[in-house]
């Protein structure tokens, strides 16, 4: 592309039409705002230390403007003597609208022969070609290879701040020189910040020249101007000692900022102004620069252009992309500061990279030195594989996100804002992580509250939790610590939270106090900490449960002995520690029933088994323990049922309780026929009764005759003294117990309401007696003569049977009547109404009062149900 | 009478009931004393903090906008008021109505210092606003020629602008940077004395205006017409005048760029001296000059802008000083003009043709520059045809004895006789007010005293705004004046009306 050239100087013919300065002839087509912007920024004002009509010795101005009225602009002015009216001072702009995609740096046209300064008498002049420029970097090379080092840096520090609005700088030196300076920061800087750069060679009134660098005339007054601009002499260069770790060898040394601090002090001294204050970004590039040199930057540059955003202002921001272009090689390992900037400037990169130039970087710095970044940065980067679609690298990352947060938790530091994560293997790791972490992977096996912190920020982000680790840490110092404290004591709410949220942790803590003594279990089963595993469906933890509700007995004995079984059978499969080997044994069955059970519970055990029931061996022998005793009055016919029970089930019985069920069944058997039977077959079966249970163990016995005559009673008088008459004196004694049982004293109970007298049983009981003999006029003082009862028999039998009579009466009968209360005297009495044997008995009964009574006024006043 | 037997008894309860009466009562309005004397002491303490030890964060920082703190009275007297309020509130719950009273004088001694704080600021605002224009001060900058109804000032302790520090809410009589440094808020006040900002483009004003008359005076004419000599000239004349009555008359370079414009005056003058031309690409700009004669003090700007401005009608438009200006000098080479040129003789033109300035038409200049100030002075409003316009010829010495001497003539007649513009002249007298023409020669004599042409042409342009300075410069200075034209020593310049 050519570019428009525009010719200005004061003549008399030109683009104005009027004499005086203007155009006088320009390409064709520039807008006239530029044309405006170039006659304010070519303004030319000869030094005023030479004669003004000395023009050849006048210096010339090479100025540039990256916008002028829009366009970049250089410009060549020089002094031309006197205007065509004879007026001294008249000077030649020679200006070019640059192209902007221009190769050609604007500095590096110093010199150019195509450079004019001449007006001309055609208005329309050609575009013109830019040639390749003089002052290349072969030259400028050679300009720099005397110049203090320390200058080169203080202008590079000081335009790069002033193309950021600073301070403009300003050279002591002639044209040419600052041409030279101009070129060799052009060929330092990146292309585009050297196009940012505006200059211009001399300046004859700097407060007007609005460029970023610009020579004055060596020599020049520049007191005024200190404050305003950054003056420069490079012919007074300052001494000081170049920067350390400078090795010639590698040509891509990285600086470290630390380096930047003497590099600083030795600017500062320079006495022609203060160089702006620079940050270590920028001082780490400046070194970098000036190190590789004028011909060394174009390879510098070419690596680093791909990483450009486009937007890059000062040298600071160019800093990480020499850093990630030099990453990116990797034919040196990079340097920590190196490392530093690319991690920074990553994250906003990622966004004009193409992915995979982030994926590149991204490997590389993650391979250069997963271990320093803070975890901001980690964060960030993982933000950056995401975008540059790399799953591999979001998993590294996020692998190190996590186990650095856990690590941090488990040594104590707070938790982490959880970021939500992608892959499921960094997921799967952080879950290893947190089981050697549990495990003392740091050293210390980690306090409950930091594995609660642990614990908690995982299930956060979705880690999956390792079972075994974390069952582990249950057994160990959990159930340490749940053993050192004392079993009542409440579990601080660390613990409290890690058993409650936690299966695995429970079960490895049923495993750990597995080992505790009974007693200590129990009691720690049934406090607080038993508490937390009351409602667990865990098989680990069913000793403590089960333990829990025999020490608590919340449920009445049968339920709680269901419980106990079921959550036996339940965990049974697990093999949970020190299960009891059955569901049913006898420790269980003393610790629900206690030592002394009566029959009831037989049947109440015995009803909950079934065929899947574990049973242990010892429970015949509680069973049979139980059954060889004589059963409390009442309780026979449960008795009777637990007998046949523990006979049908066919459990392990002692060699005893074998026999009891042998001698049972035949017994058995006749009790009830007998309690079916009536009238005279009913003694005849007594009969047989009484013969086949001599010899029988008490225990049958006994059950068999209360159970028969609890029948007995509802018998006819007639036939009931018949059979009394002259049965077996065991079964008389048992028949008078039930009589003392059904109308003697009742063991009140509490709440229990006493079931009303039967007063016809009275009667027929009475009638009996009488009829066995008993004359209650002989015992009873006042007698009722000559009610006289027929006898059965007569003879040593009926003496026998009057004596019984006489028991029934006197033992029996009489100490009831004396519990009676007057109602149910009163209801006997009226029983008797209809029967003769009324006046006998209501005088037997107040003769009898009277002898034996706690009777006489208070026995009165008594009233209420029958008592002891 | 009944001897009770209870008397003695009920006497005794009744005292007793009595006493107690009185006890409670004591006790109770002890207690209120008590009570209020804490309520007024809390009261006194909080105001005491809040007030005075200024211990309320509710008094925020400025804004980005402003740079000072508000003044008392521009709303933290309000704030102090809740803030006391709030804090009373706070200490005493409920019992805080008994403070109502206290809270109502700290309200009314509030609203006093409220109103007599802003009486303060309307009739310091009214005093200096009246002051201005008793004065006739109407403030230009000389950079964008904006005109400002007051200035901006940097603080001197750091250096932010205030950009109207006149009283208001920020402060009555100082206003307080938000660096604590107190300002004046009155150029009667002395705020003239601090670094002086134009508000409009933030140009440094070195000037200190507001404290004198401004007087704003525009050169145009051609490229080469002798604009830059006819100003260093003006000045040089004033200097001279200053120099021969330095206890009557003091002339002052105002502002390093002025400075830098003027300072070489007496060489630009030497008779032999070219002067560079102006470089269009360099904006216009006002000198500055402050001249006073006694306690009478004017500030004038000369406006040298480039002959090529008033080329075309885009560029003049930028020229928005010339709507600011009621005098105006046309300055035009005679020898550019071709009659003129014509009518001298080989020789001379021979010997004048390095002098002679391209630009053959003088009117192009004036056409422009008339459109521009009608315009200007119809968007401003001001009057039209009350301006004053001096016809400027230059190189009166240079036409000094040749064919065409304009010495012994009137100038205007010499104009319109010579150079022949009468159109010109009667074009000039339909638009502007009054119209003079005056012969100058822009150089010095040998004893160095700029020629007195140069002086005439001064006291012409400060006539109207300052006579008195006018007066100053031509009594003693000027022995020539009385004895006529004639006896100007180096060459013909010529003035004074015909
Ligand atoms: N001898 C003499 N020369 C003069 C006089 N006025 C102007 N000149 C000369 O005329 C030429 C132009 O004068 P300037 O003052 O530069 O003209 P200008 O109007 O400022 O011109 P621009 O700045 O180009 O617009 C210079 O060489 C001056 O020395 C005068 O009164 N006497
Ligand atoms: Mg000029
Ligand atoms: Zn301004
Ligand atoms: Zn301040």
């Amino acid at each position: 592309m050519s570019s428009p050239q525009l010719y200005y100087t004061s003549c008399e013919r030109g683009l104005s039409g009027c004499t005086g300065y203007q155009f006088n002839a320009a390409t064709p087509g520039v807008d006239t705002r530029v044309l405006r912007e170039v006659e304010r920024f070519t303004v030319y004002e000869p030094p005023r230390a030479l004669p003004p009509d000395e023009v050849h010795r006048h210096p010339i101005n090479l100025c540039y403007s990256p916008d002028l009225g829009g366009a970049p602009v250089l410009s060549r002015v020089v002094s031309s003597g006197d205007d065509p009216s004879g007026r001294p001072g008249n000077y030649f702009a020679h200006s070019l609208v640059l192209d902007e995609g221009s190769e050609t740096l604007p500095a590096e046209l110093w010199g150019a022969s195509f450079w004019t300064d001449r007006p001309v008498t055609d208005p329309r002049l050609p575009g013109i070609t830019l040639p390749p420029g003089p002052l290349d970097r072969r030259r400028t090379s050679a300009w720099l290879r005397d110049r203090a080092e320390e200058t080169i840096r203080g202008l590079l520090v000081s335009v790069d701040a002033a193309i950021e609005g600073g301070a403009p700088v300003l050279l002591l030196a002639d044209d040419e020189a600052t041409a030279h300076w101009v070129a060799a920061l052009s060929h330092l800087l990146p292309p585009p910040l050297a196009r940012r750069m505006s200059f211009a060679t001399y300046s004859g009134n700097p407060e007007e020249t609005l460029v970023h660098v610009m020579g004055v005339p060596p020599g020049t007054d520049t007191r005024g101007l200190r404050g305003r601009f950054v003056v420069f002499d490079p012919d007074r260069p300052v001494s000081i000692a170049p920067p350390p770790v400078h090795t010639a060898s590698s040509a891509h040394r990285s600086f470290t900022g630390a380096e930047s601090a003497p590099l600083h002090e030795a600017l500062d001294t320079f006495e022609e102004g203060p160089i702006p204050e620079a940050c270590p970004e920028t001082l780490t590039l400046v070194s970098l620069l000036v190190h590789a040199g004028v011909e060394g930057t174009p390879t510098l540059w070419a690596a680093s252009l791909p990483y450009s955003s486009g937007r890059e202002g000062p040298l600071s921001e160019w800093r990480p992309l020499s850093a990630a272009a030099f990453l990116a090689d990797g034919s040196f390992p990079a340097a920590d500061p190196d490392l530093r900037a690319v991690r920074a400037w990553l994250p906003d990169a990622v966004a004009w990279l193409a992915p995979g130039q982030s994926r590149h970087l991204l490997h590389r710095l993650l391979d250069a030195d997963p271990d320093t970044p803070h975890d901001d940065d980690l964060a960030r980067l993982r933000e950056v594989a995401h975008r540059a679609g790399d799953p591999e690298a979001t998993e590294r990352l996020e692998g190190l996100i996590l186990r650095r947060a856990l690590d941090g938790i488990a040594a104590g530091a707070s938790a982490p804002a959880m970021v939500p994560m992608r892959s499921a293997w960094a997921k799967e790791e952080a879950g290893a992580r947190i089981g050697a972490l549990l495990e003392g992977g740091l050293g210390i096996v980690p306090t409950p509250d930091r594995a609660v912190e642990l614990l908690r920020w995982a299930g956060s982000g979705g880690v999956p939790l390792p079972r075994s680790a974390l069952e582990r840490y249950g057994a160990g110092p959990v159930a340490h610590r749940i053993s050192a404290s004392p079993p009542e004591a409440e579990p601080d709410r660390y613990l409290t939270e890690l058993l409650a949220a936690h299966s695995p942790i429970r079960r490895g803590v049923a495993h750990g106090l597995a080992v505790l003594p009974r007693r200590n279990l129990a009691r720690l089963a049934a406090g607080p900490t038993g508490a937390l595993m009351a409602k667990d469906r865990e098989p680990a933890t069913a000793l403590l449960r089960e333990l829990r509700m025999l020490e608590l007995r919340e449920d009445d004995p049968p339920e709680l002995l269901r419980a106990v079984m079921d959550s036996r059978r339940e965990a049974r499969p697990w093999a949970p520690p020190r299960l009891a080997d059955h569901d049913l044994d006898r420790e269980l069955l003393l610790r629900v029933w206690g030592p002394a059970p009566g029959p009831e519970t037989v049947t109440a055990a015995l009803s909950l088994v079934d065929g899947r029931t574990r049973i242990a061996p010892d429970v015949g022998d509680w069973c049979a323990r139980i059954l060889a005793r004589v059963p409390p009055r009442g309780l026979e016919e449960e008795w009777h049922h637990a007998l046949t029970l523990v006979g049908r089930l066919m459990l392990r019985l002692p060699e005893s309780c074998r026999g009891l069920v042998e001698e049972w069944a035949p017994v058995g058997a006749k009790v009830a026929a007998l309690r079916r039977a009536h009238g005279e077959e009913g003694a005849r079966l007594l009969v047989s009764l009484a013969a086949l249970l001599r010899g029988c163990r008490p225990v049958v016995e006994t059950v068999a005759l209360r159970r028969v005559c609890d029948r007995v009673l509802d018998w006819d008088h007639r036939l009931c003294a018949r059979v009394m008459a002259d049965c077996p004196s065991k079964v008389f004694d048992s028949y008078c117990e039930e009589v003392e049982e059904r109308l003697g004293p009742i063991e009140r109970a509490h709440g229990r309401s006493v079931p009303p007298l039967e007063a016809d049983l009275a009667v027929r009981v009475f009638l009996t007696a009488l009829r066995l003999g008993a004359e209650p006029g002989t015992s009873g003082e006042p007698g009722v003569k000559g009610a006289r009862v027929g006898r059965p028999r007569g003879g040593e039998g009926g003496e026998r049977s009057a004596e019984r009579g006489r028991t029934l009466l006197d033992e029996v009968m009489g100490p009831s009547t004396l519990t009676w209360s007057r109602r149910e005297a009163a209801s006997v009495r009226k029983a008797f109404d209809r029967l003769p044997e009324g006046q006998v008995f209501e005088s037997w009964a107040r003769g009898f009062r009277d002898r034996h009574g706690q009777g006489g006024l208070f026995g009165r006043f008594r009233k209420g149900a029958r008592r002891a | 009478m009944t001897d009770d037997p209870w008397e003695p008894f009920l006497s005794t309860v009744r005292t007793v009931f009595a006493f107690l009466v009185c006890a409670v009562i004591v006790l109770a309005a002890l207690a209120l004393v008590v009570g209020l004397l804490l309520l007024v002491r809390i009261h006194l303490r909080r105001i005491h903090e809040v007030l005075y030890l200024g211990d309320h964060a509710g008094v925020g920082s400025p804004g980005p906008e402003d740079f000072a703190w508000l003044g008392y009275h521009g709303g933290p007297v309000w704030w102090d008021l809740a803030e006391v309020y709030r804090r009373v509130r706070l200490d005493t719950g409920l019992f805080v109505v008994f403070l109502y009273p206290f809270l109502a004088v700290q309200a009314v001694v509030a609203a006093a210092h409220l109103a007599l704080a802003w009486a303060g600021v309307v009739v310091s605002r009214l005093v200096d606003a009246a002051l201005l224009a008793a004065r006739r001060i109407r403030m230009v900058c000389p950079n964008c020629f904006e005109a400002m109804s007051y200035p901006s000032y940097v603080c001197d302790g750091c250096g932010r602008t205030h950009r109207d520090v006149r009283p208001g809410m920020w402060g009555v009589f100082r206003r307080h940077c938000v660096c604590d440094r107190a300002l004046p808020t009155l150029l009667l006040l002395g705020s003239a004395d601090l670094d002086t900002r134009c508000p409009h483009c933030d140009h440094a004003l070195e000037h200190r205006p507001g404290e004198a008359r401004e007087f704003v005076l525009p050169l145009f004419g051609a490229a080469g017409a002798g604009k830059t000599r006819l100003a260093h000239g003006l000045y040089l004349s004033l200097e001279h005048g200053a120099e021969l009555h330095p206890e009557t008359l003091s002339v002052e370079l105002m502002g390093e760029e002025t400075e830098r414009r003027l300072r070489e005056s007496r060489t630009v003058l030497s008779p032999r001296h070219r002067v560079a031309p102006t470089p269009p690409g360099r904006r216009a700009h006002g000198a500055t000059l402050r001249v006073a004669a006694g306690r009478r003090t004017l500030l004038v700007q000369m406006y040298d802008t480039a002959g090529e401005w008033f080329n075309t009608h885009e560029r003049t438009e930028e020229l928005s000083y010339l709507g600011r200006a009621t005098t105006f000098l046309l300055v035009l080479d005679p020898l550019a003009v071709p009659a003129v040129w014509e009518a001298l003789d080989a020789e001379e033109q021979r010997r004048l043709a390095g002098d002679r300035s391209g630009a053959r038409d003088p009117e192009r200049a004036y056409l422009q520059v008339r459109d521009q100030v009608q315009r200007q002075y119809r968007t401003l409003g001001a009057a039209p045809g009350k301006g004053r316009l001096a016809v400027v010829v230059t190189r009166g010495d240079l036409l000094a004895g040749t064919s065409v001497d304009p010495r012994g003539t009137p100038p205007e007649r010499w104009l319109d006789e010579v150079v022949g513009a009468a159109n010109l002249l009667r074009a000039a007298r339909v638009d502007f007010g009054s119209v003079e023409v005056f012969v100058t020669s822009a150089v010095t004599g040998p004893s160095g005293a700029p020629d007195p042409s140069l002086t005439t042409l001064s006291r012409w342009v400060l006539a109207r705004d300052a006579g008195a300075l006018g007066a100053t410069l031509r009594e003693p200075c000027d022995p020539l004046s009385d004895a006529g034209e004639e006896r100007v020593p180096v060459s013909a310049g010529t003035g004074g009306p015909s």
